[in-house]
């Protein structure tokens, strides 16, 4: 396959790609009217409807690498990596109860970060640095994994080099079109060609899912040959075993819980023009999860294809160039690809607005306009795709993939501080404090202890040893930790700061 | 210190951004928050749902029964999907009348 470029393939997918980008940049100057500052830039104005929030939640949290390591998993080990539906299941009822309040508080006080909200609600600037730092070192791995999935794409249509610098050359361009037009259009440029990402995605996926079971007899053979696949090599089940019951249920938890804790995720319900759009949007997204589920049975039918590959990550790009005629593997190919510079684009906005409110702001200039904000956040989303593509460069692919497995625990340890403010101050901002950086020195620990290689730790509860996501124990120990702590502080009688808000900001 | 922080304890009523909205009508709303759209408790109840049916493994890694040739642990999750918009509409319903 690798060295041998299929001109029908390649073709289309250039012409896919340049027209995709193209309307993407004529139409993001839509709607803008001419302002500018930070809200026009780093939240298209907070007025997105429904349907484009909808594209716009949908294109960042289900991403190229979503779509390229969820089958890659299911194929590897079977059911156990199909944990991803039940997270992308329960995530939309906790969405639903929590980012209506976050939302509403941040219209009134014109909050643009989850860390903006943190400053507000506990007056503690260290804590939000925190929150704010966790976010921008969770996402930068994250930026930089999309850039993986297009490599593997591109490798699958045989873009390859003898050196590191010619296997890169197509991702160095991919980035500088993503650094460009997040540069020049903001959050609307990934919101318009979100919809064109979207729309591909869907069209490959059915006509993957509907094409392939046919070349194994259906899905009931699909499932039979899966099962015996996994026997002989005597890893994985396509049923879930007794012994991966707690490391599933705490990761669909873990991952559930931490996927709006992420900046960009926060960065895109913000974005929405009231609570309402977020709370139809919580009841229309689960048709992501469908599509999902669909990617994720992929593993399942290459495991059943008895697919021999050098990386469980070559799954999908190998089934799809089983399954569909040349043309059509451009077209798919090239979804991918826009799959994943639009969530790298919403991320770097993201991580700029972090870097622009809770720390330039915070440390740097605290009387900047929002006009001037806004250009801080520009000229910031450049540096953070400079890192990313550093990040890509200087490290093999499979430290993204390990940095981005901790970031994923890391950003997990902002929520005692963002979620339980939404209701009430129970904690004590030092106490918040204590709870992040010891369940964050916590994850760290346990995870180098599992050499990255895994996200669950081995632990023992009334003698029985139990897989627990690492996210979810580092949880439960940040929890303990701020509520002893809110007690020693409260008992010690040390003062809270003011809290910038009131109980009506947070009822839209 | 930063602007985010207004001296009193009352919400900042001019923002960075410049937007001045509750400016004015916000004192007869700021004691008695508006009822609509308020989760009450048996709102979270149904939320809470969706992380009871698909959190306990043991109750759906199973092969049978299958449901169209799919095995039971993928189609009951499958189903879930459908479960959990429904329910989440439910309570949109409730909270928008």
């Amino acid at each position: 396959m690798t060295g041998h470029i299929d001109t029908v393939t390649a073709t289309v997918f250039i012409i896919v790609l340049l027209i995709t980008a193209a309307s993407g940049l004529l139409v993001s100057r839509w709607q803008s009217r001419g302002r500018s500052g930070l809200d026009e830039w780093g939240l298209g104005g907070r007025q997105f409807g429904t349907l484009v929030t909808w594209f716009l939640v949908g294109g960042d949290f289900y991403t190229a690498y979503t779509i390229i390591a969820v089958p890659a998993l299911v194929f590897a080990v079977g059911a156990a990596g199909f944990f991803a539906l039940p997270y992308t299941i329960i995530v939309y009822p906790f969405v639903f109860a929590t980012m209506p309040r976050l939302w509403a508080v941040s219209r009134v006080h014109g909050l643009v970060t989850p860390a903006d909200f943190v400053r507000l609600r506990y007056g503690s600037h260290w804590l939000a640095s925190a929150v704010a730092l966790t976010g921008i070192v969770a996402l930068m791995p994250y930026v930089a994994l999309q850039f993986t999935g297009i490599e593997v794409v591109l490798s699958q249509m045989g873009i390859t080099g003898d050196t590191a610098v010619m296997r890169m050359a197509p991702v160095i361009v991919a980035f500088i079109g993503v650094a460009g037009f997040t540069f020049v259009a903001g959050l609307r440029a990934p919101a318009l060609i979100a919809f064109a990402k979207d729309i591909m995605i869907y069209i490959v996926v059915i006509v993957a899912v509907l094409a392939l079971p046919r070349h194994f007899g259906g899905y009931r053979n699909v499932f039979a040959l899966a099962a015996k696949h996994f026997a002989e090599q005597r890893a994985g089940s396509v049923i879930l075993q007794p012994s991966g019951f707690s490391a599933y249920a705490t990761l669909a938890l873990g991952s559930a819980l931490a996927a709006f804790m992420y900046p960009h995720t926060v960065t895109s319900v913000l974005a929405s023009s009231s609570a309402k759009v977020i709370r139809k949007n919580a009841v229309l997204l689960p048709a992501y999860t469908l599509l999902l589920g669909l990617v994720a049975l992929l593993g399942i039918v290459g495991a059943a294809a008895g697919l021999h590959l050098q990386s469980s990550k070559d799954v999908i790009p190998a089934l799809f160039t089983i399954a569909f005629p040349r043309w059509f593997l451009g077209f798919a190919f090239a979804a991918i690809t826009v799959a994943a510079l639009v969530p790298a684009a919403i991320m770097s906005i993201a991580a700029a607005n972090l870097f622009t409110r809770n720390l330039y702001l915070e440390y740097l200039k605290s009387d900047a306009s929002s006009r001037s904000q806004g250009i801080v956040a520009k000229n910031a989303s450049i540096g953070v795709n400079i890192c990313a593509l550093v990040l890509v460069l200087m490290l093999p692919m499979q430290y993204a993939i390990n940095l981005q497995l901790l970031g994923g625990v890391l950003v997990l340890q902002t929520l005692p501080a963002i979620v339980f403010g939404l209701w009430k101050r129970l904690f004590h901002h030092q106490a918040l404090l204590a709870g992040w950086g010891i369940s964050l020195a916590l994850a760290v620990v346990l995870l180098m202890r599992l050499r990255l290689q895994s996200s669950a730790y081995p632990i023992e509860i009334g003698g029985h040893v139990i897989a627990v996501y690492v996210g979810i124990i580092a949880l439960v120990a940040n929890l303990v930790i701020a509520t002893i702590g809110t007690l020693i502080m409260d008992a010690l009688q040390v003062t809270r700061a003011v809290d910038g808000t009131s109980a009506t900001d947070y009822v839209d | 210190m930063n602007l985010l922080i207004p001296t009193s304890g009352k919400p900042a009523s001019v923002t960075h951004n410049g937007r001045a909205r509750r400016a004015s009508t916000a004192g007869a709303e700021r004691n008695e928050p508006r009822p609509a759209n308020r989760l009450r408790p048996w709102h979270y109840c149904v939320l809470a749902m969706p992380f009871l049916g698909l959190l306990w493994p043991p109750f759906y890694a199973r092969w049978t029964p299958e449901i169209f040739g799919i095995p039971f642990f993928y189609a009951y999750q499958f189903l879930w999907i459908l479960l959990s918009a429904g329910l989440t509409a439910a309570v949109y319903r409730s909270i928008s009348k």
